[in-house]
């Protein structure tokens, strides 16, 4: 689904299955409105003063009366809003390559519907579902950045979003982390190439070191709490005392941006391998005739040893890896495959891990192999070792002159039983949360 | 007044993966180990148990583990380090040095592993070359890296470490004829060898060496070749000049003319009076001796008659070191010009 789909879907009411997956703002725009106006900021742009100036009237002896007349709902929308823009600028760079379906994206932040909330909402853990907005709010410091500063920094490290992002191939790496893991040649070719003028070379380099030896006294050995850690304004303002610590946060964020854009202009922009790619990229050389039929044997010995390893999952995957294999034995293209089993184009790749099985199978039959004709120096030689290997890796991820699917697919066909039935589109749309 | 860093509108956000990156099951785990060679180790056997692969792997102290006969290296860096630095401490060992390098991208918070592929020993070789000698740590690209897993699994599966020796140079037999002639051959050059005169006596030495058959050979031609042993390696050329441990490899070719003719090798300290390096062992086809671990070894000397066949000598040092010469065969009949030859 593009974005224009989603476009749509967002204008209309919610879908059953996204009952909670579209941005607040359309729902509720009259009394988000309403409370606008009444605040007197009615037609004022989102910012961060205005999201003090919402805070502020929360903590009146007035908030509970307020949230319920929409106050809280335009906090909440205005997450919402910066959720939604960080979601649709993922779409926008990685949406094609990665084949990303914005409405899976949005199922993972934007599932606040809008509807009212016990009162009061921050920091309540009664709530069945915690909305993500509710939880940006409550751990929202506002001395630090705007709440739409603040939102994505939260959702940077959304476990959902991140999950979903590595089923396609991307890593969403907090800005925290990619500061750290950068080398002081890294950071200064980064800023020159993608940074802006408001901070020298040299500033950054400063404040780079800082938060390197700031951050692993910080995080020390807990490891296992960065995934959630954000800076407080002690650090920010141990890092560079004189400058105000929303302004270092700032100053962070666009390094770890210019971080960010130098590692994508360094990558090639190929997007997941798939299927398709994995048996374009085998040369359909065939060995020598004598040996092709002792060759297939091995072969398809080793696949039927490879077979119970190409199977084996946990749980719900044990039907859904019993489906993508079974497709791909028909010779199906990956999209066909991914419809069929209900699970997005790059998950089928990653799941099915083809040429990884492929080449342990090449292994398995070259270790058959050796010492026959053609194979003698298999298992002495590191070069004609690797070089055969390549070589029936290849035959067997190629498709034969006559046939319509590679070889891998076609003796597959026969080992896998008789289909095993897969329940509706399964996939992360029924539960973003998975 | 605005904020230069209030918002970018246009960051992307995200990263595509590198190929040959492992995603750790459960990388927000309490329970996973956080330091690079651990979670390395753990996206290794993580891969192993997907492909179902029946392959020993035993981790050793520090970041080095065992698979099948394989010793490996594991080198760390950062996910996104252009390059990593290999410790030359490991390869200092001789026999006991890793047969194999695995370099390892991590992001413990991530939870992410890149692995590019393995390098063989040899293979380090090339691209540091004096690892073994260095202080400071070799940069090794990631792009040295090639394979991936797969590779270290094909290395594991079906080849041994003997297999990573480096094979019998595939140079042109030398003919022992030449020496007569004053000619040497390209191969035994290249190894720092050089004729010395006939006259040289250099088999005369007082005491009969063992394994010596000849009394009193008469020597047609004598090839010395300078040799030394250096963080047991066997090193010849330029390459032993720094080593303490300098010995030599005499090549005599005896008999008459016309008559019977056979092939001493004499294996002697560089000085007079001085002790050949311990655990040498010179072979030449099927005989062997060597110069034992007592300190107190002598030269070595070996006798092999000259026929039709060619004569493979080797020098082996109980580190794993190997030096084989290039095949010596007479090339024709004493006297006998070959056909074809002018005159």
């Amino acid at each position: 689904m593009d974005s224009d789909h989603y476009q749509q879907m967002r204008t209309v009411v919610a879908a059953p299955r996204l009952a909670r997956a579209i941005a607040i703002g359309s729902r509720f725009c009259a009394r988000a409105a309403g409370m606008l106006e009444r605040l007197g900021l009615a037609g004022v742009t989102p910012s961060a003063a205005v999201d003090r100036q919402l805070l502020e009237a929360r903590a009146g002896e007035e908030a509970r009366e307020l949230d319920q007349a929409g106050l809280f709902l335009c906090l909440r929308c205005r997450v919402s809003h910066a959720a939604e823009q960080k979601i649709l600028a993922l779409v926008r760079h990685f949406g094609h390559r990665h084949q990303l379906d914005p409405i899976d994206l949005a199922a993972t932040v934007l599932d606040d519907g809008g509807d009212p909330l016990p009162w009061p909402s921050v920091g309540s853990s009664a709530a069945a579902h915690r909305p993500f907005s509710l939880e940006v709010i409550d751990s929202y410091r506002p001395e630090l950045a705007g709440l739409g500063h603040w939102t994505r920094l939260r959702v940077q490290s959304h476990p959902p979003l991140v999950r979903l992002l590595r089923e396609h191939g991307l890593l969403l790496q907090r800005d925290w982390s990619l500061l750290a893991h950068a080398s002081p040649g890294r950071m200064a070719r980064a800023w020159e190439q993608h940074g802006s003028a408001a901070l020298s070379p040299a500033q950054v380099a400063t404040l780079h070191q800082c938060f390197r030896n700031h951050y692993r006294q910080a995080r020390g050995d807990r490891i296992a709490a960065a995934a959630t850690w954000e800076p407080g304004a002690l650090f920010l303002s141990a890092l560079d005392p004189p400058t105000a610590a929303p302004l270092t946060l700032g100053r962070l964020q666009a390094m770890a941006t210019a971080l960010r854009r130098d590692r994508l202009a360094a990558l090639p922009m190929a997007g997941p391998e798939g299927l398709e790619a994995v048996a374009a990229a085998a040369p359909a050389e065939d060995p020598s005739p004598g040996v092709v039929a002792e060759v297939e044997a091995a072969l398809r010995r080793a696949l039927a040893r490879q077979l119970p390893a190409m199977l084996a999952a946990d749980g719900p995957e044990v039907a859904l890896r019993a489906c993508l294999w079974r497709h791909y034995a028909k010779g199906h293209s990956q999209r066909r495959i991914g419809e069929a089993c209900g699970c997005c184009q790059p998950k089928v790749n990653r799941r099915l891990q083809c040429a990884a099985h492929a080449s342990a199978i090449a292994t398995t039959a070259l270790g058959y192999l050796i010492g026959r004709e053609g194979f003698e120096a298999v298992g002495r030689s590191l070069a004609a070792t690797e070089s055969q290997a390549a070589a029936l890796r290849d035959y067997l991820l190629a498709s034969p002159a006559d046939g319509d699917r590679p070889r891998l697919a076609h003796w597959l066909e026969p080992l896998l039983e008789p289909p095993v039935s897969v329940g509706p589109a399964h996939d992360l749309l029924c539960n973003p949360h998975a | 007044m605005p904020d230069p860093f209030d918002e970018d509108a246009d960051d992307p956000l995200a990263l595509p993966l590198p190929p040959h990156t492992l995603w750790l099951d459960e990388p927000e785990s309490a329970g996973l180990p956080r330091d690079h060679p651990s979670l390395a180790l753990h996206a290794l056997r993580q891969q192993r148990a997907e492909l179902g692969l029946d392959l020993r792997l035993r981790e050793n102290s520090g970041d080095s583990f065992q698979l099948e006969g394989f010793r490996v290296q594991l080198v760390c860096a950062p996910f996104w380090s252009e390059e990593l630095a290999v410790p030359p401490q490991p390869w200092r060992l001789g026999a006991r040095s890793p047969h194999l390098l695995l370099g390892a991208w991590v992001d413990e918070e991530a939870g992410v592993v890149r692995l590019p592929g393995v390098l063989t020993a040899a293979e380090l070789r090339q691209r540091c070359p004096d690892l073994a000698h260095a202080d400071a740590p070799c940069p090794l690209p990631l792009a040295a890296f090639r394979g991936g897993l797969d590779r270290l699994w094909l290395l594991g599966r079906l080849l041994t470490p003997e297999a990573l020796l480096p094979s019998e140079p595939a140079v042109a037999p030398v003919r022992l004829r030449d020496w007569l002639e004053g000619m040497l051959g390209e191969a035994l050059v290249a190894l720092g060898a050089e004729l010395l005169p006939a006259s040289a006596g250099a088999f005369r030495s007082p005491a009969a060496p063992v394994g010596l058959v000849s009394g009193l050979p008469t020597a047609l031609a004598t090839v010395a070749i300078p040799l030394a042993l250096a963080l047991g390696r066997i090193e010849t050329g330029p390459a032993r000049r720094a080593a303490s441990e300098r010995f030599r490899l005499l090549l005599q070719l005896c008999g008459a003319m016309e008559g019977s003719q056979w092939l001493e090798l004499r294996l002697e300290p560089e000085l007079a009076g001085d002790l050949l390096p311990q655990r040498l062992t010179l072979q030449v086809d099927d005989l062997a001796i060597d110069t034992g671990g007592d300190g107190s070894s002598g030269p070595l000397c070996l006798t092999v008659p000259v026929g039709e066949d060619p004569i493979v000598i080797s020098l082996c040092h109980a580190d794993g070191s190997r030096l084989v010469l290039p095949s010596l065969h007479f090339g024709a009949t004493m006297g006998e010009p070959e056909p074809g030859s002018a005159g």
